[in-house]
């Protein structure tokens, strides 16, 4: 039920971020400094998420030569094809590889 | 909008307007006001065919029904433009779907955040974020914060869709993920019948393959051995969204700091260290961009 209700909360925070402006704003326009701001929430928090995700649960964060590895490659992968497939199956090779060697 | 009273009225007489291929150039550009139905008799065309359309639509149909009358070409358009441009989804799709097997979360609820909240990224880091035991007020705030850059999109189509009946402009922002926000900046210019077909095509398209791929993750979850370590692909295609939306690099600054500044607080209690990252990341990317000004 918590689970429900949190993904009730995104969906309607999202809903309200996609129409806020089409539905009440539309004559208000987002100051230039914030403007600048909001193209840096993507990249910050998508960093901050992956190492957040790789945290356990005694608060230190997981992270070897495999997982280094994989977002070494992965980076390349993505940089060179611009491809989230590719992406995703490099990063995920190596990730598998490295770990099974050591 | 003024002339509230008339406001239902407006809305259907907007539609009426384009959907019967009556729109000269000057009401396809006018603002809103001016379709409003006290104004009517200032153009007989316009005023013919809103008679036209309020009586089709009482006959009919209770309200607009763009479906009665859609420009096969441009519903055409539309499922070709998003086809492409869905499959750098399919792997978000997919691993939204592993992730909800392992997460423990029902199944069904964790689907369910593909109608309800239809954003991959968002979807992927709260579903994450809440099997790995982090706080729920976190994980709706680092939820939330990925999706703030929808302000952008909002902003930017708030003149186009002044054009649009009422229904629409409720609707709309429903579909509005990236892909649709960049097929439809390139549609700004449409009347606002051909934008509007375009944008549905487009947006529900990318809605039902939505949610198709990511129950077929769901289907494929259970499958996998947990030796994989699958949910490690979310950190991988995090990682591909970064790169990809570099464009200069007060952004790689950005997501470098965001990840460092959370390596350093990963002690803090419910993972917010996650939410202090991702804020002092924004602030470097910001000065990083004042410098370079």
């Amino acid at each position: 039920m918590t689970d429900f209700l949190a993904i009730v909360a995104v969906g309607i925070g999202t809903y309200l971020s996609r129409g806020i402006f089409i539905l009440a704003l539309a004559n208000k326009k987002i100051p230039d400094p914030v403007l600048v701001s909001l193209q840096f929430v993507a990249p910050a928090v998508l960093g901050a998420l992956i190492v957040a995700l790789l945290i356990d649960s005694d608060g230190n964060v997981a992270i070897g030569i495999p997982e280094v590895s994989a977002f070494l490659v992965g980076g390349a992968v993505a940089y060179r094809t611009r491809s989230h497939i590719f992406t995703l199956i490099a990063g995920m090779g190596v990730f598998w590889l490295v770990r099974a060697l050591m | 909008m003024p002339g509230a009273p008339n406001k239902k009225y407006a809305d259907l007489s907007t539609d009426g307007n384009a959907a019967n291929g009556l729109a000269s150039p000057k009401h396809a550009d006018a603002p809103s006001s001016c379709l409003l139905a006290s104004d009517a008799p200032a153009s007989p065309k316009w005023a013919a065919a809103f008679l036209l359309e309020s009586t089709w639509s009482t006959g009919r149909a209770p309200y607009p029904v763009p479906l009665m009358s859609l420009d096969r070409s441009i519903v055409r358009q539309g499922i070709v433009d998003a086809l492409p441009l869905f499959v750098p989804a399919v792997p978000f799709a997919f691993v939204i779907g592993l992730v909800i097997v392992e997460s423990g979360i029902s199944p069904f609820v964790g689907w369910s955040s593909s109608w309800i909240i239809f954003g991959g990224a968002a979807q992927l880091t709260l579903i994450s974020l809440l099997g790995s035991g982090a706080a729920v007020a976190a994980a709706i705030t680092a939820g939330l914060v990925v999706n703030a850059r929808h302000l952008m999109y909002s902003a930017a189509l708030a003149p186009v869709f002044q054009q649009q009946p009422h229904w629409m402009r409720w609707f709309g922002p429903y579909l509005l993920i990236d892909q649709q926000f960049a097929l439809s900046m390139l549609r700004a210019d449409d009347d606002p019948k051909t934008f509007r077909t375009y944008y549905l095509s487009s947006g529900l398209l990318f809605w039902a393959l939505w949610l198709i791929t990511s129950a077929l993750g769901l289907v494929v979850g259970p499958v996998v051995p947990e030796a994989w370590n699958l949910e490690f692909a979310v950190s991988i295609l995090f990682l591909g969204l970064i790169v990809l939306g570099i464009d200069r690099y007060p952004k790689l600054i950005a997501a470098l700091v965001g990840a460092g500044v959370t390596y350093l607080t990963a002690g803090l209690p419910n993972r917010a260290g996650l939410l202090v990252g991702a804020f002092v990341g924004i602030l470097a990317g910001t000065i990083a961009e004042r410098l370079r000004e």
